[in-house]
């Protein structure tokens, strides 16, 4: 991704940055469209104006809350591993990472 | 409001304060309301498939909101029948946000949008259809399929919320709850010939609400006329402790509380960009009507002045920028793990990409890959930086503008609805369909679309509107100056 342009080399990259599977026979079409979106995003390259304003988006402030439990323990735990797609007791389950 | 005689026969006719004054009267039950309801949607939602889902539990809501008005407890939402989007928690209740990732998934709580209703004794009638997401501008990128205009169902009703515009437009719910993330409250409503609001970052609680982009994502409603949004907006907008992001709407208005409209009649002056509004990419028919629409609120005793906003050209790019790099951080957390979709795979690994690769259409996927891309290092600081930066330039010019003008007026989109299909093959055409409301996101401020009448099309008569962006809080402004022009159309 060293010069900017999209190539299926690309795709695959961002892909596995993403964890995601692309199939074969979308890349081309992602290439052409990523690149021209790409294309379009970067005219904010031409703007000029000062950029050095102070950080601000209106009415919004940063908040702060003290970092304790507000949910009685185990209150949701069933609900919530229930949702889960493979699950066991109280845990949720997912493959080994570590060879043996 | 003048009265109908035929009200009781054309209960899906009434408006908020309507129902309620005959169900306070006990000359209509919630049941009666929500049967009307239903008919219609039975009627009329097989061709317009603006719901998912009608919840089992209709009546049953119906029956409490009776119970409410016995007891004398009843508020102006109590039995009134409104439809959620399908990115909103109601506890028990599926919310797939339109995607096949999460087709099954139950929602563990409810959101706070949702307990508000709840607590008021709303009926919710169901979830309704939605982009993938929230991504997308037409509620084709549903993976369940699209949803029809109301108006003509050769074409799309806008998006993302396009279910819960349609659905209000067909008169298959009395008001709707959608989420804005860059439009998707204001083009569906625009397309759909309904009013919706994005109201201010902060407004409203998102405690519960699947997250697109967090920094733009808030709750809106839409109704059939301004007063009908506006009680829905009181109902759900407020501080909420499970939401660090709202704000308490009295900290808004301190932080203007200088600033008063300051029109000759106490109307107010509303800012026109005509600078942004000449380019070729808008309709000549959609220009015509808002240059009538422009002449309308001068009719009405507003001034109108022409505003520059010197960056907005940049708004566009800055956003979807923006959009992808919170999407893709945001859609992370669809792993196969927690809950919904799962693929196995060989690895844990596999278990992911294959996961995330089925289960995404096509629309996250391309915004997924996008967002690698404007986050990737080498290309951080030319696409998320600067577009962050620029962002607070745009937003500058808008707190600059205040200091001439109450508000900003702009058509809400630059063309009315489009022909299904018509867009599938060209992301970049549907994204430039958002030029003129992805602004309000970006700065955080509260913006109204307002139908403005139809333009001809094929013979058909589609739906246009205004937008009407205002200051940090001021959506009181917005619902009075709003209201004046709906009401010029009725006189």
């Amino acid at each position: 991704m060293s010069d900017g342009k999209i190539t299926s080399k690309t795709i695959d990259h961002l892909a596995q940055l993403s964890r995601i599977t692309v199939p074969d026979s979308e890349k081309q079409a992602l290439v052409e469209e990523i690149g021209a979106i790409v294309q379009y995003v970067a005219t904010i390259s031409s703007a000029t104006a000062n950029t050095a304003v102070e950080p601000r988006t209106g009415a919004v402030i940063n908040v702060t809350r003290e970092d304790v439990a507000t949910i009685p323990a185990q209150k949701y735990t069933k609900t919530l591993v229930e949702s889960a797609p493979r699950h066991e007791g109280d845990c949720i389950t997912v493959k080994k990472i570590i060879a043996d | 409001m003048h009265k109908k005689e035929n009200n009781l026969n054309n209960l899906t006719e009434l408006t908020i304060a309507e129902a309620h004054e005959l169900m306070a009267g006990g000359k209509i039950r919630p049941q009666d309301l929500a049967n009307a309801y239903l008919d219609v949607i039975k009627e009329k939602d097989p061709k317009i498939h603006a719901y998912l889902e009608i919840y089992d539990d209709v009546m049953a809501q119906a029956e409490r909101a009776e119970k409410i008005f016995k007891e004398g407890k009843a508020g102006p939402l109590t039995g009134i029948p409104v439809a959620i989007k399908d990115n909103i928690l109601f506890e028990g209740k599926i919310a797939s946000s339109g995607s096949k990732m999460l087709e099954n998934y139950k929602a563990s709580y409810d959101s706070t949008v949702v307990a508000r209703l709840k607590e008021a004794g709303a009926v919710i009638l169901g979830r309704t259809n939605m982009d993938e997401f929230a991504m997308g501008g037409s509620t084709e990128k549903s993976a369940f399929g699209p949803t029809h205009n109301p108006h003509d169902i050769t074409r799309v009703p806008g998006g993302t919320s396009g279910g819960s515009a349609a659905a209000v437009a067909m008169h298959g719910a009395l008001v709707a709850l959608g989420t804005d993330t860059g439009g998707s409250v204001r083009q569906p409503s625009c397309f759909c010939g309904v009013v919706g609001l994005k109201p201010t970052y902060g407004a409203v609680s998102r405690y519960g609400i699947m997250a697109a982009v967090s920094s733009f994502d808030q709750v809106g409603p839409i109704g059939r006329n301004v007063a009908d949004v506006k009680t829905l907006f009181e109902l759900i907008s407020g501080k909420d402790t499970n939401d660090g992001t709202t704000i308490e709407s009295k900290d808004a208005e301190q932080t203007y509380s200088s600033v008063k409209l300051r029109g000759k009649n106490g109307k107010g002056v509303i800012g026109v960009p005509y600078h942004f509004l000449s380019g070729e990419g808008i309709d000549r028919a959609v220009y015509e009507n808002f240059q009538t629409s422009v002449e309308r609120f001068k009719n009405l005793g507003y001034e109108t002045r022409e505003i520059n906003l010197p960056n907005i050209s940049y708004a566009l790019p800055v956003y979807y920028i923006l959009n992808f790099a919170e999407i893709s951080s945001n859609l992370a957390r669809y792993d196969g793990v927690k809950y919904g979709h799962y693929k196995e795979g060989k690895t844990l690994l596999e278990d992911y990409t294959g996961t995330r690769g089925e289960g995404f259409g096509l629309e996250a996927r391309r915004r997924i890959l996008l967002g690698a891309y404007v986050l990737s290092s080498g290309y951080y600081d030319a696409y998320y930086n600067k577009a962050n930066a620029l962002r607070r330039v745009i937003t500058e010019d808008f707190l600059k503008a205040w200091k001439e003008v109450d508000f900003v007026l702009t058509p809400t989109t630059p063309a009315p609805a489009w022909k299904l299909g018509s867009k599938n093959d060209d992301p970049m055409s549907m994204y430039l369909a958002d030029i003129f409301t992805v602004t309000p996101n970006l700065t955080g401020l509260p913006a109204m679309s307002i139908p403005s009448g139809t333009v001809s099309v094929e013979d058909k008569e589609l739906p246009v509107g205004v937008q009407l962006v205002g200051m940090h809080g001021a959506e009181a402004n917005i619902f009075a100056c709003a209201a004046d022009f709906e009401g010029s159309f009725h006189k």
